[in-house]
């Protein structure tokens, strides 16, 4: 595994799971590790993000309580990839908007997970006020900082090539 | 960017794929079947000092962020503060001057109670002598206020304090009673022991009291009093007070050193006698 990729995702995880709930007094927050994951899948391919999102979702996982059993985030990390993947197939692969669309679909995406996964431990959920008061907002973030993450991954895709990549 | 050694394919992508979901479903059921925990509780020990870490020092960033954003906040509430406090200051400063005040022309209404023969005019306290080489006090009172030279000045207990020596149109100076050009008569409360006392405090001194008859009684604590003799003090009023008595074999007079009971550099108000003998 490259060492820039795990320093990254290592870094993305600790500001998700603690600088942020610390800094941002609102639910809405932007998902860091999904970023990142669906960047490198724009940027290099769904192999790269799947196994960025195994390790990111594993990483929030462990930093996590035991809220959620270890695993679940990077299981739905790994189908954000699969779904980030889908946005390169499209006609508007290399428009500037398609990673705006595709972090705003896959951050939606991951949280509904979340809220389904935690509906499925038994636990109750306001599907519709999470989706108002977080899903959205934290998708219309990351959205806005996705040209940053998308530049960034590549640029860093090309300084370092293959090293940049998550090796199996 | 450069090329994989190996290309990906499709394949190779979907087994990748399929087997990190696998692998993902497995970690579930084992952490739900609590079969992680020594995995779980080692990634614990090394991750939450690291989370702890980033935790404290988003804390001490995030207060001095905080800090920052509420610097101009906190310079304008610094200010307002320090206006408050400094008013509020001065308003004490105020109030403890008018209570010293009150207190002093309390006492002195006092006095005049005690003694109804005595017209005296309230005088403040502006200054001493700026060389130091003479004991005076200079007072807001003079000529327009029907103080004239030679005048009796008491404090606010009425303790003779000294006599007017020179009176200006607004102001006057007072000689006090421990000065060397100072003498008056006076006599003791009790026994009615005669002498002249003087002032001491160019000689290293306070008060003395001369000319006391050999054969009288005269002892340290006896109180001082103006005798009235001379023409100048009114009777009565507390000069000051014994503590050491001298008397050599050869001399037929004794003297006795005394002090003032008043300090007569701290005084704020005075009581010019206004109806005495030395006016």
């Amino acid at each position: 595994m490259s060492y820039i990729g795990a320093i990254l995702l290592f870094i993305a995880s600790i500001v998700q799971s603690v600088v942020l709930p610390q800094t941002v007094p609102v639910a809405a927050r932007p998902q860091l590790v999904v970023l990142l994951v669906i960047a490198v899948c724009l940027v290099e391919s769904l192999h790269d993000a799947a196994i960025w999102g195994f390790m990111g979702g594993l990483m929030l996982d462990l930093m996590n309580g035991p809220l959620f059993p270890v695993g679940s985030n990077a299981l739905i990390m790994v189908l954000v990839a699969l779904l980030a993947s889908m946005g390169r197939a499209s006609p508007f692969h290399n428009r500037l908007i398609l990673p705006l669309i595709v972090a705003f679909a896959g951050t939606l995406f991951y949280i509904m997970m979340n809220m389904a996964l935690s509906f499925a431990l038994g636990n109750q959920v306001a599907f519709l006020d999470n989706m108002l008061r977080v899903a959205l907002p934290s998708a219309i973030l990351n959205a806005i900082l996705m040209p940053v993450a998308y530049s960034g991954i590549l640029w860093l895709s090309l300084r370092v090539g293959r090293r940049v990549q998550v090796e199996w | 960017m450069k090329s994989k050694e190996r290309p990906l394919t499709w394949t190779r992508t979907l087994y990748l794929f399929v087997a990190l979901v696998l692998v993902s479903l497995a970690l579930i059921l084992l952490s739900q079947g609590r079969q992680l925990l020594p995995v779980e509780s080692a990634a614990s020990q090394v991750l939450t000092p690291i989370q702890q870490a980033a935790h404290d020092v988003t804390s001490t960033v995030g207060g001095w962020i905080d800090t920052l954003h509420r610097m101009n906040d906190l310079e304008d509430e610094n200010k307002k503060l320090r206006a408050a406090l400094d008013s509020v200051t001065a308003e004490n400063a105020q109030f403890q001057e008018l209570k010293r005040e009150n207190t002093n022309l309390r006492a002195l209404l006092k006095f005049q109670a005690e003694r109804p023969d005595i017209n005296g005019v309230l005088a403040n306290v502006i200054g001493g002598d700026p060389s130091s080489t003479m004991e005076i006090l200079t007072i807001d009172k003079g000529i327009q206020d029907g103080v004239t030279a030679g005048m009796a000045v008491v404090s606010s207990g009425g303790i003779l304090v000294g006599q007017i020596k020179d009176a200006k149109v607004s102001r006057s100076t007072v000689l006090l009673i421990t000065d060397v050009s100072s003498s008056l008569a006076v006599a003791t409360q009790n026994t009615l022991v005669p002498g002249t006392l003087e002032g001491r405090w160019q000689k290293q001194g306070r008060l003395l009291m001369r000319h006391i008859p050999r054969d009288k009684k005269i002892v340290s604590g006896d109180i001082l009093l103006t005798s009235g003799v001379g023409g100048v003090f009114p009777r009565g009023l507390i000069a000051g007070e014994v503590y050491n008595v001298r008397q050599s074999d050869v001399d037929t007079e004794k003297e006795a050193e005394a002090y003032p009971l008043v300090e007569l550099h701290s005084l704020e108000n005075v009581l010019v006698i206004t109806n005495g003998p030395g006016k």
